[in-house]
């Protein structure tokens, strides 16, 4: 299997003038096509911050991450919002959909940014909508949804670019527990019927059970990496 | 059109925000619309009143002519003139004269005039003077009898078939004398006008001056005003080497071009403290657009759309909105407008008293050459293209992380 994420010795402090923290600090990372991943670590231990780093968000102070052997950190900024469109689903912890938007205009909204036709912007959205289970919530705005139907939402949207992995930052963790299961069944699913390589971060015991890897950060570093 | 819909849709996201901003527009818009319709129109009919009775639009004379207004500058009938004002598309009448100033009097009564002789027909095609009869009737070709303006009329005390007596300077020093019967009176709206002219044919003005088949002047007509300066260019090329000046009115009554300047500059001051009230507004709105949706503009950006692209989409709203408030104001005053176009204001008490100062005739028409509406759209459109700039620039400075975050 290949490495679709490497990242090497990959560092990020802030405030590096004043008091400087290391949020993360010389991860070295290899993620593989295929992977359903949990990064845990308690608060402060740099999840969300390796994640904006691997998803292209920011930039580290050190190191590199290679997306198929492209390195990103050497990019520039229109260069990687086109890369992220291209390459990478994002699903954020809450407040992830345009509210003036339907959940299938939602999802159409990326194709659209990847000019893909209407009529298969159409078809897609549709499909995917009815893949996370919101065949009858197709023209519902976000604020007529639930937290956990507005996640499937945005895992469905994270899908339609056709991105190489989804990366989501405690997608569950604003979301009930009957919620957090459905999304995780959810995510489960696609990974293993389309290969979809998922990596998340998460607080949630039950969230990391359903992984089949966890990385468990301390303070910027990596302590722990095990299959299960 | 997805992003036009999103546009739309956003605007109308903070409802009652929005219907401020364009409430706002609206009415800035109608405000700077009445004002310059009513200025605007106020000296299109002042202009057209002095200008179609006195110097015309356009006017050919002998060169030179403009500086003294001596009979003696005078130029004969020319059949070339003719065929060239005949011809030329942009002239819409034109008519000669033969003016002279001098006394008119009656019993004790003495005034000084500017007495015109006047082609009765092409005059009228001009000046509409038979229109402005009031009693009496209008000149006929070779009339002996002589038109008054009525505030003459009344300060020579003189009614319809008494006789007025003209004196004053004829062609190469001759003495020019002549009796007249008055045949008719015309009312004119510009009170100084009112009180110092009068209109004899042609023939009889030639016998009075001494001048023979001469012309002082070719007054000219134009309907579309924006033609003017290249109408008198091209008449100027015309005419070369025949000893005639062309002039626009502009250049011979120029304190009337700089009294409608000095109006529409206080009227450009006026709209202007409106457009600031209104920029401030829209300024206010992208503020609170910008802050409320940094978030969204951050999940936009991680997703995979261009900062450029986005702010497009947050230009095209501002444009919208400003668009709709632009168009239902002006659409919502334009039969108002039409009303006080149809009926024209007429000003009473102090109101009327001052414009009389001036000169002007005391009645609003307004203007609906729809020019007036374009150009207050326009800047409304400028505005909040120029304040979308401020949205632009701060779209290119978001950092994704922290407007997520936010
Ligand atoms: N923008 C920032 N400026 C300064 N310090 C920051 C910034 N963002 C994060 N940090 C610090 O970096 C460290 C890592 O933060 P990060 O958000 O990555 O942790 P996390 O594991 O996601 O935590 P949580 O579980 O609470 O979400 C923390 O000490 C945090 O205070
Ligand atoms: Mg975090």
């Amino acid at each position: 299997m290949s490495n679709i994420i490497e990242s090497h010795n990959l560092s990020k402090v802030y405030n590096p003038d004043t008091i400087p923290v290391n949020a993360v600090s010389g991860v070295d990372l290899k993620v593989e096509e295929g992977e359903f991943t949990a990064l845990v670590g308690p608060s402060g231990s740099g999840k969300t911050t390796l994640l904006n780093l691997i998803g292209g968000l920011d930039y580290p102070t050190g190191g590199n991450v290679k997306i198929g052997g492209i390195d990103i950190t050497e990019m520039s900024e229109n260069k990687l919002i086109d890369f992220r469109l291209k390459n990478i689903g994002f699903v954020f912890q809450a407040y992830n959909l345009i509210p003036v938007l339907t959940a299938s205009e939602n999802v159409e909204f990326v194709m659209l940014l990847q000019k893909t036709s209407k009529n298969e912007r159409e078809k897609r959205a549709i499909e995917l909508l009815t893949e996370v289970g919101l065949k009858d919530k197709l023209n519902k705005r976000p604020s007529e949804l639930s937290g956990g139907q507005q996640q499937r939402v945005a895992v469905a949207r994270a899908l339609a670019s056709k991105p190489r992995f989804i990366l989501a930052d405690e997608p569950t963790a604003n979301l009930d527990s009957k919620s957090t299961e459905n999304l995780l069944e959810i995510m489960a699913k696609l990974n293993i019927e389309d290969k979809m390589t998922f990596i998340f971060s998460t607080h949630d015991q039950r969230v990391i059970d359903k992984a089949r890897r966890v990385v468990t950060l301390v303070d910027g570093k990596i302590v722990s990496d095990v299959k299960q | 059109m997805m992003y036009l819909k999103l546009a739309w849709r956003n605007m109308w996201r903070s409802r009652r925000r929005t219907l401020i901003t364009i409430s706002s527009i609206f009415f800035a818009v109608i405000f700077a619309i009445l004002m310059r319709v009513a200025v605007v129109g106020l000296f299109d009919k002042l202009i057209a009143d002095t200008v179609s009775l006195t110097s015309g639009y356009i006017q050919v004379h002998h060169s030179g002519y403009w500086e003294n207004r001596s009979v003696d500058s005078t130029f004969e009938q020319n059949p070339k003139l003719v065929n060239i004002l005949d011809h030329e598309k942009d002239v819409t009448a034109w008519a000669p004269r033969l003016e002279s100033f001098g006394l008119a009097s009656s019993g004790d009564r003495t005034k000084g005039i500017m007495v015109v002789g006047v082609d009765p027909e092409k005059e009228n095609s001009v000046s509409n003077l038979a229109q402005k009869i009031i009693s009496g009737k209008y000149l006929a070709e070779n009339d002996k009898g002589i038109i008054l303006a009525e505030g003459l009329a009344s300060y020579l005390k003189l009614k319809i078939n008494d006789t007025v007596v003209l004196i004053g300077q004829g062609y190469q020093g001759n003495m020019a004398s002549g009796k007249y019967p008055v045949i008719g009176i015309a009312k004119l709206g510009i009170p100084e006008m009112n009180k110092g002219m009068a209109w004899l044919s042609m023939a009889a003005a030639r016998d009075l001056l001494s001048t023979g088949a001469r012309y002082t002047s070719i007054s000219i007509l134009i309907n579309d005003q924006g033609k003017l300066d290249e109408l008198k260019q091209n008449l100027i090329l015309q005419t070369k080497g025949d000893g005639y000046e062309v002039m626009t009115w502009k250049e011979m009554i120029p304190e009337l071009d700089q009294l409608f300047q000095a109006k529409m500059a206080q009227n450009v001051i006026m709209s202007g403290v409106l457009y600031l009230v209104i920029a401030f507004g829209i300024f206010g709105t992208i503020l609170m657009m910008l802050n409320e949706r940094l978030h969204e503009f951050g999940i936009l950006i991680a997703i995979g759309m261009k900062k450029g692209l986005l702010a497009g989409v947050v230009v095209i709203e501002l444009v919208l909105m400003s668009v709709v408030g632009i168009i239902l104001g002006a659409v919502c005053i334009y039969p108002v407008v039409l009303y006080y176009h149809i009926r024209p204001i007429k000003l009473t008490g102090d109101m009327g008293k001052s414009t009389e100062l001036y000169n002007i005739e005391p009645v609003i028409q307004m203007s609906t050459n729809i020019s007036n509406f374009i150009i207050q759209g326009y800047v409304v459109l400028m505005i909040a293209i120029v304040l979308s700039l401020y949205a632009i620039f701060k779209i290119h400075k978001i950092k994704v992380i922290e407007a997520i975050n936010s």
